[in-house]
């Protein structure tokens, strides 16, 4: 039973964290924009669906608010990088600065618990609270039934997206600037469409991440953006190869997922052979770089292309 | 009298080079190219015809001066994707114009149909290709095709756009025997009647094939001679290779004058 309780709390981390990894799919390897506002768009996510949650109960209008303040986290880099010439880079870490003030501002202090919302999540809580009392061991069967449900609709929906006219366009953008301006088409637009929507996943991860742990904290993002590129190289590596290039968006999308939660359990396991906590993100760096090493330093389907 | 679809007035370009302005690479070029014709520019590496042509479709990374006029319109201030409403280019590097990820049937599905230029299905493309006596499938990524196959898909994307205004940028350059012949039917067989095309290229028969027009820059950037008529087109073309050996644009005109002289004797 405590290996059920182990794989229960691997795989709703690995789902919660899952957004991450979709981010970095939608900005590195569609966009090609290292965009580093995601790190920070964890724990604006974070705060800011803990405070709606707070204010209104409300599970839905939370993770509605998240996103959309990822979304405008997404639109303001672009802005930067678009409008003012900044570089990619630059324009990620001038934002990943200001997010922490912002959520700073937004929690009103550098935490916030969410252990006395009442509401949906915390109903949900109360099931898997009432079958883990039962059991005698920690199982959270709803709160991961219904994450299942809200990743698996997600990945529907970003499948559909880029295999869309629009994602298209931002995949076009991320493979050749100059694809777009010669068929008569605003490139920039894309960029704008693309980060929106890699930040709106990581703020998504960001709140998912602290409803379950029942607190938004400003530091939640910290180390975010490796642990999600571990997702991201690991889903490649696995799932990904297996679906194959021919499916390209599928295999990303999918295989970030798989990713995410397979490195969940890589962490698990490394726990039970005796890794201290304190060594967790050593160890993340060290699984990203083997990662990366082994298929010559880029990616999957990317040749050449790295962080 | 018919407006030109494109009229270039005293055009000068130059690239920035470390936040500074470079030197002229094209100096007070002036020209113009009505419905259906096709023009070909001629001239010795660094003569500017590859920025004449960037400098049209508005993707110089630089300073341009002067005027383009695209359907009567000033284009000079226009972005690029606003030109490339009217206007088509294909680079002579075929990497420039797809990209890598994208199936063949996604790069159709990018193209738009607007006042100067037609949506492509793959339908069309591959019907072409038929024609040609090739064919591709539409899953393949463009990363995959040959330079080739990659530079023949290039072409026919921008030449059944229809677009008003095609500009090619040596097509053939990279290719070999059976490509390079291949693209030029695909600008022969499918562009449209109505279509004015430029056409930049060192290969002399391909020249006389294509073109109806011709426009000479010297190694400074200016228009050495610009050719209304399709008789200097038609000229022995071992000749032209000769002149083109010599590598002074000023000695090449002058061989052109001389054998176009001997031409006309020889017809008398």
């Amino acid at each position: 039973m405590g290996f059920l309780s182990a794989i229960d709390t691997t795989i709703l981390l690995g789902l919660c964290y899952c957004g991450i990894a979709l981010g970095l799919v939608v900005s590195l390897r569609f966009l090609n924009f290292p965009d580093l506002t995601i790190e920070g768009s964890v724990p604006l996510g974070g705060s800011v669906g803990g405070v709606v949650l707070v204010h209104t109960g409300s599970f839905t209008l939370a993770l509605v608010a998240a996103v959309a303040s990822g979304a405008l986290a997404g639109c303001v880099t672009a802005s930067l990088h678009v409008f003012l010439g900044v570089g990619k880079l630059l324009s990620g870490i001038l934002m990943l600065a200001a997010l922490y003030s912002i959520c700073l501002r937004v929690l009103g202090g550098s935490n916030l618990s969410l252990l006395r919302v009442d509401g949906a999540w915390a109903r949900i809580d109360s099931f898997d609270r009432q079958l883990s009392d039962s059991f005698g061991v920690s199982i959270d069967p709803w709160k991961i039934g219904l994450l299942c449900l809200l990743i698996g609709s997600l990945a529907f929906v970003i499948i559909l997206f880029f295999n869309s006219r629009s994602g298209i366009a931002i995949r076009a953008v991320g493979d050749n600037e100059n694809v777009l301006p010669m068929m008569g088409r605003d490139g920039r637009l894309f960029k704008f469409i693309g980060l929106a929507l890699a930040n709106s996943l990581g703020a998504l991860a960001g709140s998912l991440v602290a409803f379950n742990q029942g607190f938004a904290d400003v530091g939640m993002g910290q180390g975010g953006l490796v642990l999600g590129l571990a997702g991201l190289i690991l889903g490649e590596q696995s799932l990904g190869r297996v679906i194959g290039s021919r499916r390209l968006v599928v295999a990303l999308v999918l295989g970030a997922i798989f990713g995410s939660v397979l490195y969940q359990i890589a962490l698990s396991l490394s726990f039970q052979l005796g890794v201290r906590a304190s060594d967790v993100k050593l160890l993340t760096a060290a699984i990203v770089l083997t990662a990366i090493v082994s298929t010559g330093g880029g990616s999957v389907f990317y040749k050449g292309r790295t962080f | 009298m018919k407006t030109p679809l494109i009229k270039v007035s005293d055009l000068c370009a130059r690239y920035s080079r470390n936040g500074s302005a470079g030197t002229n690479v094209l100096r007070s070029v002036s020209f113009s190219v009505m419905e259906g014709e096709v023009l070909v520019v001629l001239g010795p590496n660094g003569s500017g015809k590859s920025t004449l042509l960037h400098a049209l479709v508005g993707e110089l990374d630089g300073t341009v001066s002067g005027e383009i006029e695209v359907l009567g319109q000033s284009a000079l201030h226009q972005p690029w994707h606003q030109r490339a409403r009217n206007i088509a280019m294909v680079h002579q590097d075929p990497s420039r114009g797809t990209a890598a990820h994208l199936t063949l049937r996604e790069h159709c599905d990018l193209t738009t149909t607007t006042p100067g230029r037609s949506s492509v299905t793959w339908e069309q493309v591959a019907l072409s290709f038929k024609s040609l006596g090739t064919s591709l499938h539409p899953r393949q990524p463009a990363g995959e095709l040959s330079g080739g196959q990659r530079q023949l898909f290039t072409l026919l994307l921008a030449v059944l756009s229809a677009p008003k205004i095609l500009l090619l940028d040596e097509p053939t350059a990279a290719l070999d025997t059976r490509h390079a012949e291949l693209a030029l039917r695909v600008v022969e067989e499918f562009s449209r009647p109505e279509t004015a095309t430029i056409m930049v290229t060192h290969d002399l028969s391909e020249a006389k094939r294509i073109g109806n027009r011709l426009l000479i820059l010297n190694a400074s950037g200016e228009v050495h001679a610009f050719y209304e008529e399709t008789a200097k087109m038609a000229l022995d073309e071992w000749e032209l290779r000769r002149i083109l050996a010599n590598a002074s644009v000023s000695a090449w005109t002058q061989r052109l004058e001389k054998v176009e002289l001997q031409r006309e004797n020889r017809l008398e």
